[in-house]
């Protein structure tokens, strides 16, 4: 029962990381990534039960506080500008990026088993898989999209690949380094918020397309 | 006492025959008394269609045999399919070999193709319209249903509708497998596109927003009438298939005896109660998609089917 729970959490965090490439409102990737967070902690929890290491048990709620409440609310404050509802220009339509994300899934899955062997825990390949395919989703959202806010998401995504990974391969982490790359994420969140308010505030826009010359 | 397999097989397609226009019946009803209005009787695609029987088939002066043949075909192909699926009894019925999963689908297709050919074949610019609008959604909605095929086939190893249904209803683990759940999202958008609801098409009668119902214009009396019948018996099938086979596989007749078979026949109309319920919140909830923007609705279903196979390897299936 529990390897069932594991494999949905898993491919629901990997749904809620192709949400991003299927809709173009702003305010859908947020949910979509809150709930990515919460699927993540909850599995962490999950981990924790199973493996019986203690510290599991803090990360899943130090996870779910930072990444799952704080980080969310603070970016669906700032797309409370009436600047900000929804993708506008995409360099990519949806079907496309759509289809492109998926054979980043095919393409992760395919490294994570040359990684892991064949013979080794099904479970494992599967997270690891999604691991990079989170990160490789972060990047290609990070260089065809142009909003400054799904920039951030994007980074975030990344970002919750690699916390992925690491409870999975190596469960026994420090708390000190889970610490460390949660503040580093509240300390990114914030700069690019203030980022992008400065943005909107002098050129009137947050898409990144519109940037077009370097000035001192 | 167990009934014979003949008289199962004939209660089955009796099941379709006499069930499909209620459902109909109550997804409008229930849908315009979310709008506040009263709305039809959950009848009243009886009484159309017992008015329609009573009616003349006019014939256009440039119809061709095509036209004319087109409603049995139809009409005949849902019939078939209905041999092979589990209506009743979870236990395969004689004729539930002739075809599989991928035959079911074959006849689907065949119904529509003729429905197509009628639609062009007085030369009217509405049945034309309404061929190429069906043939574009069919096109775009065909990758996920093979798809879907395909995931149905990893998770039960067969494309055998009954097989799918006894490995769905004796293990947990495949039933809650992602796979499986990717699979009934997937299927759920294609019976959305496929009977010709939102986000696709709205129930507004105007010609020009018509997708399937154009095609069908030029038709009259028992011609029309056996056309909207294989349209209400289409969206039952489908429906069938959804509940007994992949989301509710349970509460099917084993034994076949007429008490069980009671039972199965209310059980499919209470699971389907349940189907038409989220459709109708869906469908009142959402508006119509631009014409240009479906491929992104059936590309997202695609994805879903897609994801499913993905997450069938993740989980290290064969």
């Amino acid at each position: 029962m529990a390897t069932v729970l594991l494999n949905l959490m898993i491919v629901a965090i990997l749904l809620s990381a192709l949400v991003i490439l299927g809709t173009r409102w702003l305010r859908v990737y947020i949910h979509a990534y809150a709930f990515q967070s919460l699927t993540l902690s909850l599995l962490t929890g999950l981990l924790a039960v199973q493996t019986g290491h203690g510290v599991l048990y803090a990360v899943a709620v130090l996870t779910y506080l930072v990444r799952g409440l704080i980080v969310p609310l603070i970016l669906l404050r700032i797309t409370k500008g009436p600047v900000m509802e929804q993708e506008m220009n995409l360099f990519l339509k949806v079907p496309s990026s759509l289809l492109i994300g998926i054979s980043l899934v095919i393409c992760a899955y395919l490294v994570s088993l040359r990684l892991l062997g064949r013979q080794g825990n099904p479970f494992v390949i599967g997270a690891v898989a999604v691991a990079l395919a989170l990160v490789l989703i972060g990047f290609f959202v990070l260089s065809c999209r142009s909003q400054a806010v799904t920039h951030v998401l994007a980074l975030l995504i990344v970002e919750n690949g690699i916390f992925l990974g690491s409870v999975v391969l190596a469960p026994g982490m420090p708390l000190i380094v889970e610490l460390v790359v949660l503040f580093d994420i509240l300390v990114t969140v914030i700069a690019m918020s203030v980022m992008v308010q400065i943005m909107a505030i002098r050129l009137g826009t947050t898409s990144a397309a519109e940037l077009q010359r370097l000035t001192g | 006492m167990r009934l014979p397999d003949v008289v199962l097989q004939i209660l089955q397609v009796i099941t379709v025959l006499l069930c499909s226009p209620l459902i109909s019946g109550v997804i409008t009803r229930l849908e315009e008394m979310v709008e506040s209005k009263r709305g039809p009787s959950i009848l009243q695609p009886y009484y159309d269609l017992q008015k329609l029987f009573r009616k003349v088939w006019l014939l256009p002066s440039a119809a061709s045999t095509v036209f004319l043949v087109a409603p049995f075909v139809a009409f005949t192909a849902m019939i078939t399919i209905t041999l092979l699926i589990p209506v009743l009894t979870d236990f395969p019925l004689p004729l539930g070999f002739m075809g599989d999963m991928l035959g079911g689908a074959f006849l689907f297709a065949l119904a529509g193709f003729m429905v197509n050919l009628a639609g062009m074949d007085t030369g009217s610019p509405y049945g034309g319209h309404g061929s190429s609008r069906t043939t574009f959604v069919a096109i775009l909605a065909e990758p996920t249903l093979i798809l879907v095929l395909i995931g149905v086939a990893l998770i039960a190893q067969s494309m055998l509708p009954y097989v799918v249904n006894h490995t769905l209803r004796d293990s947990l683990t495949a039933y809650f497998s992602p796979a499986h759940l990717l699979i009934l999202a997937a299927f759920f958008l294609l019976f959305l596109a496929d009977t010709d609801r939102l986000p696709l098409h709205s129930d507004t009668h105007v010609e020009i927003s018509m997708i399937e119902e154009a095609r069908i214009l030029e038709y009259s009396g028992w011609g029309l009438a056996l056309l909207k019948w294989a349209s209400h018996m289409k969206q039952f099938l489908l429906l069938v298939i959804f509940c007994n086979v992949l989301l509710f596989p349970w509460g099917l007749s084993r034994d076949g005896s007429v008490l069980s078979v009671l039972g199965a026949l209310v059980g499919l109309l209470l699971k389907m109660g349940v189907i038409v319920v989220v459709v109708t919140v869906v469908e009142t909830s959402i508006a119509r998609l631009r014409y240009f923007r479906y491929q992104e609705y059936l590309g997202s279903s695609f994805i879903l089917a897609l994801l499913a196979i993905i997450a069938h390897q993740l989980e290290g299936g064969p």
